[in-house]
């Protein structure tokens, strides 16, 4: 088991219902093997620095979850076969989150 | 015979400290924008090491944490 975050951009053109439906399959994806999640934060609609597939907004979703290897790898295919996703960044929580006790608040760029 | 005054130039070094290691940083947040912001141009690009004065260990850490947020549309790869 590790600690990964996820951050995903979802088509702009879904509606926010179909949006909620999609991070709950996500969901869904982590949870299924036995993969536990942290975070859950959707970002809501966030323009984009540089188009993406003609997109120039899209919506975030930030999640944070212990998983294995396997799990991550099985979310990964998924993501890749899913439409609406345009694209995923998968870090482990240890390569952005200080080990020293004094953590300090992320100033959050969602807003 | 006069002697000639020769006035040698010497660029003094600045003392720089990285800042990174001022503020006790271990880990760089690739969403944390606000840390890395002025060490990207208004074209994109990152910093070179010998303007900012940042140390080689957090030059590494910032260009990670700054090519994660150009990968997921945080910071844009080049702005023309
Ligand atoms: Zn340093």
């Amino acid at each position: 088991m590790k600690s990964y975050e996820s951050l995903i951009i979802i088509k702009p053109n879904l509606s926010d219902s179909e949006v909620t439906t999609l991070i709950e399959t996500i969901q869904g994806w982590i949870t299924a093997n036995e993969g536990e999640i942290v975070l859950s934060k959707p970002w809501g609609i966030k323009e984009l620095s540089y188009p993406i597939s003609k997109f120039t907004q899209g919506h975030y979703y930030q999640v944070q979850f212990n998983a294995t290897r396997k799990t991550l790898v099985e979310m990964r295919n998924r993501i890749r076969v899913t439409e609406s996703i345009l694209r995923d960044l998968n870090v482990t929580m240890e390569s952005i989150q200080s080990k020293n006790p004094v953590q300090e608040e992320v100033a959050s760029i969602a807003e | 015979m006069e002697k000639k005054k020769q006035v040698i130039k010497r660029r003094t070094k600045k003392r720089r400290v990285c800042a990174f290691c001022v503020d006790k940083v271990d880990v760089l947040d690739y969403k944390d924008l606000s840390k890395f912001r002025r060490f990207v141009t208004d074209r994109g690009k990152i910093v070179p090491r010998r303007n900012s004065g940042i140390c080689a260990k957090h030059q590494r850490a910032l260009a990670e944490a700054i090519k994660r947020a150009r990968f997921i549309a945080l910071l844009p790869f080049c702005v023309d």
